[in-house]
């Protein structure tokens, strides 16, 4: 308190001063977590040059929607697989899971007539199951989650195909709506205004517990900083996004599922003891740490959040094909590695895997705003994922 | 003129001066000993030595026969014929003796590996070792005494005239410490300069021509044979005189804690052997019982079955506080209040990945829980109040557990199984790799958590320890006690025969 008065009465005697503010500048750089300020910068700047490659339709209030949209599945099943990836694993079979479990949605729905809200809960449950299921085979029967779940992408993609060989139209409202609606406008606003009360709550939270904690405590208002960033990137998302057709139910999902799977991760004991695993086996073991438990446990949030994604894509198409969610667990793998998820377990987080959805996809919406052919795209997002990875190791090797 | 000699090495990484100026001769034939406690800088000395630290990174010169090296890989140190052995071995436990040997360098015979002459040479070089390792015998299947002496053998099959030993008799059992020991002297008469690193003092003794010790990353002393005694090197390893080895053991409890009547383990895949044979004794709250026995004597699979991880079947009675007790997991070990802490940190203790506050909390979690939810504040105070209590230096509860020091990780690990609150406490081997103080502060721990009331049961690689804090002591050899006596009844020597069978 003291200092920070005499550093007052300092600039008011001498007027502006540049070193004063030199030394705010290290101070900032110093505390702040340098890499959220990557990702968002490499956000940032991704759609700056694909809105003027593309002559502004990237930052179009519908664009941003769109945008949202997409990434959504994404981020969803990213969330999962960071955790499935932090605890040692690997599950290949979200994609064809996804798609087999929007199918069976769709079956029962059109062709069976059930109730949508008992079939969406039917289909969520299923997930569970065949999550906890694949936690099992690899923790009791000792198969490597690589092969448990290669058979579960093979198998799911043959029922997919079964289920859904002709297309099963939906025609349930709000279960379309789930993908395709937007949030009316005031609501959009409360949630913008809830998130960003939540995150300052939470900050003050934090700061007083690593006060505690004898953690090196950044001075308060490099948290502000820190949050005003984030918070005027949120306002800003969302004003645009009302000027337009509005907030997308779907990305407001992508929302509550990335805040509940970061409390999972980081204030839970499942997550701690996730992580733990993931760190080392056998120390867990001796520990006293259920592996059993906690394997089958985390299979199975996989398996809830693949389900959950089934949902989300066949609301959003109005209709199971046999091929919905080719390819996505090796999207959802790809987001967790750029952001920064080491595949020998241990390490990672949820929040820099969702960076990691966003940027592939606004690398891939920006390639398709500027009009190149789906071919070309995937040469060079294949390109990018290792050179992001590249960069990454390398900028760790330097510390 | 010395084979090797450093002139005023200084290395400084951010924030700490890891070595400060120091010089270093080895002479040919000589075999010359570097000790000091963990973080004194050792570690930092052979990185330099073998070229993991370039030149340019360290101010001072390396000279070679009088003139002077500069390394900047760890190819070009090779190339001057240093060899390293490393204290955590690196043999490849898939492959053949003779492919370990020669890894990287096989003879070759029109562009193709020549196992003939590969196999010939393999066993020249074992036996030039006295040993008589098979060359075809794959690694995985030797004794850590053996792999230690393939690690040599990998080492001589090039030439070399600077040979550095980094802890290498740390997991050895005695028998296998002797043959180390002999095979030192064979290859000093060899006219191989030899830097040997270790914590066990009496080893230093026996084999050093000359003592370097190392405190803090200065060098503080360098003694010759004959001219110090073990009081000179704790002395200089720690800065103070150690009053005495062991603290004074405490008068033991007598309420009766663990009762173990008839213990019979069996091989979990040879189930007609047996592991264990007809074992009973009893604990006591508040009494240390030392188990005192060699490498595979039975005494690590003793304490496996009381903490729920032996595979194989067991027969006999277990009382635990009144109750039977066969525990299946480590998790029900926990519940009923038994804690074990393993010799082998980096398997079965550490989580690299995580934190301090981590590592300190992951057996008791379950404690600082609201429902499923981590108080980190309730976790944060009991963090505290352990690292508090056990000492632990560690700059925060943020530092990663990697980054710590071998006897910090140590006693992390052991507050980490103190936070489950036990009534028993096993320690197979706690003191294993870490420094004279750390060690000294271990003893005191144990005398003061038996003043608690809680049992434990000691095992330590080194007999005198074992013998120094318990209050009874049980002699196992090849699974049978051979004998059971109090504190002080018997000498080092005659336990180490008892355990030896002899």
């Amino acid at each position: 308190m003291v200092r920070k008065a005499r550093r007052r009465r300092w600039r008011w005697q001498r007027g502006f001063s540049l070193v004063d503010i030199k030394l705010q500048i290290r101070t900032l750089w110093h505390f702040i977590n340098k890499r959220v300020v990557f990702m968002l910068s490499l956000l940032i700047g991704i759609w700056i040059v694909f809105d003027l490659l593309s002559g502004g339709f990237i930052l179009r209030a519908e664009n941003l929607a769109n945008l949202f949209r997409q990434a959504t599945v994404v981020a969803i099943l990213g969330t999962g697989m960071t955790l499935v990836i932090v605890s040692g694993n690997i599950d290949l079979s979200v994609g064809s899971a996804l798609g087999m479990f929007g199918a069976i949605l769709a079956a029962l729905v059109t062709q069976i007539g059930m109730n949508p809200l008992l079939a969406v809960t039917l289909v969520l449950g299923i997930g569970v199951l065949v999550g906890a299921l694949h936690g099992a085979v690899v923790h009791y029967l000792k198969v490597p989650s690589f092969v448990v779940t290669l058979g579960g992408l093979i198998a799911y993609r043959g029922v997919t195909q079964y289920v859904a060989r002709q297309s099963i139209p939906i025609r349930i409202g709000w279960i379309k709506g789930i993908a395709q609606d937007y949030l009316p406008h005031w609501l959009s606003l409360a949630v913008t205004f809830v998130v960003i009360l939540a995150l300052t709550i939470g900050l003050l939270r934090r700061q007083s517990a690593h006060a505690e904690a004898g953690l090196t405590v950044a001075p308060l208002w490099v948290g502000f900083v820190e949050l005003s960033m984030i918070c005027a990137l949120i306002a800003l998302l969302t004003f645009v996004m009302i000027m337009g057709r509005g907030f997308p139910v779907q990305a407001m999902m992508f929302l509550v599922v990335a805040l509940i799977m970061s409390f999972v991760a980081r204030s839970t004991r499942f997550g701690h003891y996730v992580y733990a695993i993931g760190g080392n086996r056998t120390a867990a073991h001796y520990s006293g740490i259920s592996l059993a438990r906690n394997t089958i446990g985390v299979f199975a949030v996989m398996g809830f959040l693949s389900a959950l994604a089934g949902i989300i894509t066949v609301a959003e198409l109005s209709s199971a094909a046999p091929d919905i969610g080719d390819l996505k667990e090796l999207e959802a793998i790809a987001a967790c590695v750029i952001g920064g998820t080491s595949l020998m377990g241990g390490s990672g987080s949820i929040s820099m895997s969702i960076f990691g959805a966003l940027i592939m996809t606004s690398i891939k919406n920006g390639m398709s705003m500027m009009g190149l052919g789906s071919q070309l795209q995937k040469v060079i997002l294949g390109s990018l994922l290792v050179i992001a990875v590249a960069l990454d190791q390398w900028s760790r090797r330097e510390k | 003129m010395p084979l090797l000699s450093l002139r005023h090495i200084t290395i400084e990484f951010p924030g700490v001066r890891a070595l400060d100026d120091v010089s270093f001769d080895l002479e040919a034939g000589e075999v010359h000993a570097l000790i000091g406690e963990n973080g004194a800088g050792k570690s930092t000395f052979i990185k330099i030595i073998g070229g993991v630290w370039p030149y340019g990174s360290y101010t001072g010169d390396i000279l070679i026969d009088g003139s002077e090296v500069r390394f900047h890989h760890v190819w070009e140190s090779e190339y001057h014929q240093i060899r390293i052995i490393h204290q955590e071995l690196s043999l490849v436990n898939e492959m053949s003796v003779a492919e370990n040997i020669f890894l990287g360098h096989e003879p070759t015979r029109l562009r193709s590996i020549d196992y003939t002459r590969m196999h010939v040479q393999a066993r020249q070089v074992l036996q030039r070792l006295k040993c008589l390792i098979p060359p075809d015998r794959k690694v995985g299947t030797l004794t850590i005494g053996e792999q230690q002496i393939v690690e040599i053998a990998k080492a001589l099959s090039q030439e070399a005239r600077i040979l550095v030993l980094d802890e290498p008799t740390a997991a050895l059992p005695e028998k296998d410490v002797r043959n180390l020991l002999a095979l030192i002297r064979d290859l000093r008469e060899d006219g191989i300069g030899i830097i040997y690193i270790s914590h066990k003092l009496n080893e230093v003794c026996e084999i050093a021509d000359r003592i370097t010790v190392l405190r803090n990353g200065s060098k503080v002393a360098e003694f010759h044979r004959g001219e110090f005694t073990t009081q000179d090197l704790v002395r200089g390893m720690i800065g103070r005189p150690l009053e005495s080895a062991f603290p004074a053991i405490h008068p033991r409890g007598n309420e009766l804690l663990l009762s173990i009547r008839d213990l019979t383990l069996h091989h979990p895949d040879h189930p007609d052997k047996s592991i264990l044979q007809d074992v009973s004794f009893t604990c006591n709250r508040g009494e240390v019982v030392g188990i005192a026995g060699i490498l595979g004597s039975g005494r690590t699979a003793l304490l496996s079955a009381l903490f729920g991880v032996f595979r194989g079947s067991l027969r006999g009675e277990i009382l635990f506080a009144g109750q039977p007790y066969f525990p299946k997991t480590p998790q029900e070990a926990l519940d009923r209040g038994v804690a074990l802490v393993t010799e082998d940190r980096k398997r079965y203790g550490l989580f690299p990945t995580g934190d301090v506050a981590e590592n300190l909390s992951m057996a008791s979690l379950a404690r600082y829980c609201q429902y499923q939810r981590v108080r980190r504040d309730w976790l944060v105070r009991a963090c505290r109040k352990y690292m508090h209590r056990l000492a632990i230096k560690a700059p925060s509860l943020g530092f990663m557990g990697s980054k710590l020091s071998g006897g910090n990780q140590q006693k992390v690990i052991l507050a980490r199984f103190l936070m489950t609150q036990p009534q028993l406490l096993l320690l197979d081997d706690p003191t294993r790799g870490i420094d004279v103080g750390a060690k000294y502060e271990i003893y005191r721990l144990i005398q003061n958590l038996a003043d608690e009331g809680i049992g434990i049961l000691f095992i330590s690689s080194e007999l005198s320890e074992v013998l120094g804090v318990s209050h009874k002591i049980l002699v196992l050899h090849q699974g049978e006690v051979r004998a059971r006596f109090e504190h002080g009844q018997k000498s080092e020597e005659e336990t180490l025969a008892l355990a030896a069978g002899v």
